[in-house]
This record gives C-alpha cells, structure tokens and sequence, in this order.
C-alpha cells in the first residue's frame, strides 16, 4: 500500500467531508449534552447575583464573520436580564452596520416574546466610531456619546429609559461584552471597567478565548464565554436551547472528523516512514 | 495618595502630572535612560551583547534564493495595522527584503491594506531598488493598495497567490483573523512562508501554517537583527534588561502569592 | 530635508501625545487632542485618496494592456466607480447604498471569513505531525482542546473539558501572557527607536 497517499489526501476531499458532517447535524440533531464551564458559570452567577432591575451595558462587537457564534450569547442574555426586569443599554464599536442591527434583531425578538418595551426596558444606541473616546465620555455623559441619539436617529430625550441612564459610572451596574478584536474586551477594560471598578464579563469568538483567560484568572473579567460553545453553555444554564447548542451537534461532527483526518496523516508519516527506513 | 491629593486641589488648566501614570511614566523613563545608555556604549565602541540567532529572519535569504532561483515573484505584506510599532517593524523588514530583491533581480510584490502605508512601502522599495543601483528595475505596479476591508484585501492576496504563485510569502507585521487564511492559502500555493506576528489570538495559525515564524517580539528585533547596526542592537538589550526586572517581579508576586497566600500588596504598590 | 522632516514630525507628534497621557493639561488637552483626532481623520482620508488613485491606475493598467485574467481588473474598477456613484447619488444611508452594503459586501466578507473553518482542517492535517517532542506537544494539546470543546469530547471521555479548561487555564495562560509582556515592551523599546529616529528604514533611507 502506498502509505504517502495518507499524508497527502487531496484538501478537496477533506473540505467536501468537513461540509456533509457539519451540515448533516444541523438537519438531523443528535443531542449530546453539553457540559457546563467554570467561566461560562461565572457568566450566568455574575448576571444572577445583580439585584432585579439593575442596568446592565451589552456591547455587540462583532463583525459579520464572527456573529454566529456570539448572536446566541446576546439572546440568553436579554432573557436572563429580563427575567430579572433588569434594563440593557446596548452598543456596538466593531463594524458600522452588523453590531448594531444584530444587536437590535436579537434583544428584540426576546424582548417581544416576554413583553419587554423598546426605550423603557432596553435601547440600542448603535455604533459610534472612535471607540477609547467615546468610552472614555460615555463614562460620564452617555448623551453625549451617543451623540444624542439611538441607532436609528431618534433623540434619546423621547425614551424613558435614557433618564435613568446618563452615565456609565453612576448608572450602570455591569458590563457585557461580545468581542472578536479591537475594538472590544481591551478598550472596555481600560477605558471602563477598571478605572470604575465595574463588572466586566461578556463572550468571545473561539479564537480569541485562549487569550482572555489570564484576565479571567486576575479577575479582571468575571467570567466569559468562548464561542459557540460557551453560547451553548450559557443557554443551558439560561434553560432556553437556542443557536448554541443546536450548533453543538456540527461542532463535534467538525471536530471528530478533523481528528480522524489527523489520525490518518499520522499513520500515513509513520508508515512511510518506516517504509523509508527499512528501504 | 500624595499625587492625586494634588492633582483633586489643582484648580482646571493647570499642568499637572496624572497621578494614574506613575508606572508607566517609571517604565518609559527606564526604558529611554536603558536606551541611551547602551546607545553611549555603542558609540563609545564599546561592546553591546549579540542577539540570538533567530531562525526566521535567517530564513529570508533562503526564501529570496528559492524565488530567484525558481524565477518566481516574492510577496510581501507589512502586516493589517496602521502606523504603530509592529507597522514600523514591517517596514523596516521590507527595507531589507527590497534591497535583496533587487539585488536579485526578483519580482517582489507588496500588498497593503491600509491606504496611508502604501505610499510609505511604495517609497522604501524605490529607494531600495535605487541603492542597489536597479532603478530601472523598479515596477510601481507590483507595489500594491488593495483594500481597507480586512477580508477584501484578504481575498485580493489569495487571488495574488493563486494567480501569480509567488515562491515566497513574507507577512511581517500585525494580523488579525485574516492571518490563518492568508498563510494557509500560500501554504497550498506552495510558497514558503515566513510570518511575524505580535497577536497572541492569532500567533498559533502562523505557528502551525509558516515554516519559521516570528514570535511577539522577535518581530521588533528584527530591524536590529537585519541591519547589525549596534546602536539598534542596544535598544534591544536595554528593552530586554527591562523584561528582566518584569520578569523578576512577576517571580516576586508568584512567591508572594505561594507563600503568603496573597501578592495584593505588590498589585496595590504597582496600582499607585 | 525630504528625509529628516518625517522624523522631525514623529519626532515632535509622539512626545506632544505622550506629555498628553503624562499631564493633566486641563481644557487646553481636551482640545488639543479632538484637534489632533481631526488632523489623522483629515489626512487620512487624503491617504485614502492615494490609494485608490493607485487602485484605478493599476487595474486601467491591467484593462489596457490586456494582461491575463484582465477581466478580473474590470470588474473591480466597475464594482468601485459604481459604489462611488451610487454612494454619491442615493447618499451614504441610501437604501440602495446599504442593501449593496449589506447584502454583498457583508455576505462576501462573512463568506470569506468562514474559509477560516475548512482552513483550520486542511492546516491542521498538514502540520500536526508527530515528527518530534514539540510537535508532539501542540498535537497532543490540539487533540485534547478538539475533544473538550465538542459535547462529543465528553461523551467519549467524560471529564475531558475540565481537563481541556486547565490546558486553557493554565500552560495556555501562561505562555499567553509571556509573549504579551514581551511584546508589550519591545512596543515600547520600538517605538523609542522610531522617536529618536534610530529607526530610519520607513523613510526609505535604511536603518
């Protein structure tokens, strides 16, 4: 047999057998339970231990490539923070146009199952370019930083709850964050939540959630969720299945058939090897 | 607590230190006092210890001699930031990778994203080509703006891999998402790579996909390194004399933290 | 003259924004900083200017001279003068701007960005090969991380994700913040260079 074959599948094969076992479960769920995280826990518990009605800032910074995997984490959250008649502030600094309409999109359609009012129980105030100088006046005037207005041009004066809301430090009790780069965690971090000592916790795309995990252990992030599979933890701990862990399925299909194709070129290098060898 | 009494008291407008940059005013300060004394040294004539050999940049010839050799171009991008340490670090490798080019006589293409760098690279390769006495080899077409978009100008560059196949693929700078894509697509160009990036979040797929690769800041030894100009040599040893009394700290605070159970004293002395 | 300037104006830029950080300067900082904010927009957006004048002569280039695959170049000079005139025309909200927005560049930038999952596979059953001790290490790691991250981990092997959260935890952070402490400071070290103009290659003059 000839070995070298097995270190050398052509890719085309590999990315046709990656797509039918992702899309497979997506069709047909096999349901495997997930288990819960330390981090993804604290996420929940952090959120849980707010007092009802607190404010709590979402920051949607995502792009469009990203937004899959942290769209779920912003649906589990309005539900945990409107079960606790808890009030969102939402913005997003990533991109223009994906942040904030997704940001809409998914509050509002938790919001409209649990009868949750635009500009009473929650708002969207969009994306503002320069993200550290708009942080950095939002701490104290989040009228102005907003520029005055919502995402969708309407002057804030018009909306109950932007008169409880005039600045994040002394209105704001927690902050939630979606991140997949800059702007993200890090300007938060340095512009807000540490000079006011405010909670930060929130999610990150899977690529970037190895390299949160130090502010995770320093406690500079209380908790924060990696990827889809911190979305679907989090819905689990929310108990409202939704995106994340219908994703799950595919995640582990993926993921095991990459192993295999790894098993394979493996076996294939020793093989040749040892051809090569006794040769 | 002295600093910031005063800072409160002070009435508007007055110049006064921000008490909240201690550390970082103390750790800039060293870091200029380090430099300019290992720059004293070296003009003194005095010896300046030697970076360790650093197998990426070594590798830039071996990537010019294989494109040279197979007659194919190079392609070179600075990296997805605007102007910083790591953009500045990118172009002073594609100084260095220029004159080489030239020297050769090998098609070398540069890509950039942002439009402010292009200019900038555009210039460094004329001058490059000009100093080794090739202007006229110099093709301002190869000295490429694609896009603002990260994902634009990353689907530009694969088309550049696929349609042009270049030999060799040097991507020396900042990168973001886009840089597992860029690094996979010229793996499976065949070129052979080398990739530098200060990202941890993305530091792992050049790790995995480029045959050497710059780790954090190897990337700003590299000017240094290149160039074996001792007073850029200096500037390293004294950025790495600093690391070493970070690094002392953190094995303060890790003991602190062991034996006592608690390095807040140190976190508050260094919060000041 | 042509190469000194740049430097002088490095030169003098970083200091003013690095006394800002340092000093309070009260009214005047505030001001000081929203004008300098203006200035990079300003010239930024004459940069961009640059760039796509370079973009329309390279790719008229490519049009003209009939090079291979010049339709390529057509498209994209096409794609460019449309946007522009509609942008101009329908304004930068417009509804056909933002549909063109929406639902071509964002779909074409999402379908780019999700080459990065098929990429993952094929980079990773290229290079994980047990050839020696460290890349045995990063195959074993990214065995176990693969495993702890799908709910089919724990399945198979039940307690892989506590196991894959210490790998992330603990050598992952420790490695992690290294490289940015180390980063961080050659930033800081780099940027001095620049400063006092040791680092002189980016005006085109070599270091």
């Amino acid at each position: 047999m000839d070995w070298e074959k097995l270190q050398n599948i052509d890719i085309r094969i590999l990315y046709v057998i990656i797509l039918f076992c992702m899309a497979i479960p997506m069709f047909k769920p096999i349901g495997l339970p997930v288990a819960v995280s330390e981090n993804s826990r604290k996420v929940f518990q952090v959120i849980e231990d707010l007092p009802d009605g607190s404010v709590i800032w979402v920051s949607h910074d995502t792009g469009s490539g990203n937004a899959p995997e942290l769209n779920p984490m912003i649906s589990a959250l309005a539900r945990q923070a409107f079960r606790k008649n808890c009030k969102l502030v939402g913005t997003a600094f990533f991109s223009e146009t994906v942040g904030p309409t997704l940001l809409y999109d998914y509050i509002n359609e938790v919001a409209q199952e649990m009868g949750k009012e635009y500009g009473v129980d929650w708002i969207n105030l969009g994306y503002r370019i320069n993200a550290p100088a708009t942080l950095k006046i939002m701490v104290d005037d989040v009228w102005q930083g907003a520029g005055g207005v919502d995402w969708a041009g309407d002057p804030l004066d018009k909306f109950p709850l932007m008169q409880q809301v005039r600045s994040i430090r002394n209105d704001v009790d927690l902050l939630f964050v979606t991140t997949v780069g800059s702007p993200g965690y890090g300007d938060w971090m340095q512009y807000v939540a540490e000079p006011l000592n405010k909670p930060l916790t929130g999610g990150a795309s899977l690529t970037m959630y190895s390299g949160v995990q130090h502010y995770i252990r320093s406690g500079q992030l209380k908790g924060f969720l990696g990827g889809l599979r911190g979305a679907a933890e989090y819905e689990q701990l929310v108990d409202h299945p939704g995106q994340g862990l219908a994703g799950m399925d595919a995640q582990s299909m993926g993921h095991i058939t990459v192993l295999v194709f790894l098993l394979l070129g493996n076996i294939g290098y020793f093989m040749a090897r040892s051809k090569n060898g006794r040769q | 607590m002295t600093m910031t009494l005063l800072a409160e008291e002070a009435p508007k407008g007055v110049f006064i230190f921000a008490p909240e940059m201690f550390w970082d005013c103390v750790l800039i300060a060293s870091l200029f006092f380090l430099v300019f004394w290992m720059i004293q040294r070296a003009r003194a004539g005095l010896p300046i210890p030697e970076i360790r050999r650093i197998a990426g940049l070594e590798a830039i010839d071996e990537a010019l001699g294989r494109a040279t050799e197979m007659g194919k171009p190079v392609h070179y991008s600075p990296g997805m930031s605007t102007f910083g340490s790591e953009m500045y670090a990118g172009l002073a490798v594609l100084s260095y990778v220029a004159k080489m080019a030239a020297q050769y006589d090998t098609q070398m293409i540069v890509t950039t994203r942002r439009p402010q760098i292009h200019p900038v690279a555009a210039e460094i390769v004329k001058q490059a080509y000009l100093e080794a006495g090739r202007p006229d080899a110099y093709n301002p077409d190869d000295i490429r703006f694609v896009s603002e978009w990260q994902f634009s100008y990353t689907a530009a560059v694969m088309g550049i891999f696929q349609r042009e196949k270049p030999a060799a693929n040097l991507m020396i700078g900042y990168w973001m998402a886009e840089a597992l894509v860029l690094a996979e697509a010229g793996a499976q160009a065949g070129c052979i790579q080398i990739g530098a990036n200060t990202n941890i979040f993305q530091i792992h797929f050049f790790i995995v996909t480029c045959d050497y690769t710059l780790i954090g800041e190897e990337l700003f030894a590299a000017s240094a390194y290149l160039s074996r100009d001792p007073m850029l040599t200096g500037t390293v040893v004294a950025q790495d004399m600093l690391k070493m009394v970070v690094g002392a700290l953190v094995v303060i605070g890790t003991i602190l933290a062991t034996v006592t159970g608690s390095a807040q004293g140190l976190i508050d002395f260094l919060s000041i | 003259m042509k190469r000194q300037l740049p430097l002088i104006l490095v030169a003098v830029t970083a200091v003013f924004i690095m006394a800002m950080k340092f000093f309070n300067f009260g009214p005047f900082g505030a001001a000081a900083i929203t004008e300098a904010d203006i200035w990079i927009q300003v010239t930024y957006e004459f940069a961009f200017l640059l760039g796509a004048i370079n973009f329309t002569l390279l790719h008229y280039g490519n049009v003209s001279r009939q090079k291979p695959r010049w339709i390529y170049s057509a498209i994209a000079l096409v794609a460019m003068v449309l946007t522009c005139i509609i942008t101009l025309v329908d304004g930068v909200n417009g509804e056909i701007a933002v549909f063109l927005y929406e639902n071509i560049a964002n779909r074409i930038d999402s379908a780019i960005y999700a080459l990065l999952g098929f990429y993952v596979c094929s980079a990773a059953y290229r290079s994980f090969k047990l050839k020696n001790l460290e890349a045995g290490i990063l195959l074993v790691s990214a065995v176990l991380l693969m495993l702890a991250q799908a709910p089919i981990g724990d399945a198979i092997f039940p307690g892989i994700s506590k196991l894959g959260e210490w790998i992330l935890n603990v050598p992952n952070s420790a490695g992690m913040r290294g490289i940015r402490l180390g980063a961080g400071i050659g930033a800081y070290a780099a940027s001095i260079r620049v400063i006092l103009g040791l680092e002189r290659s980016w005006t085109g003059s070599g270091s």
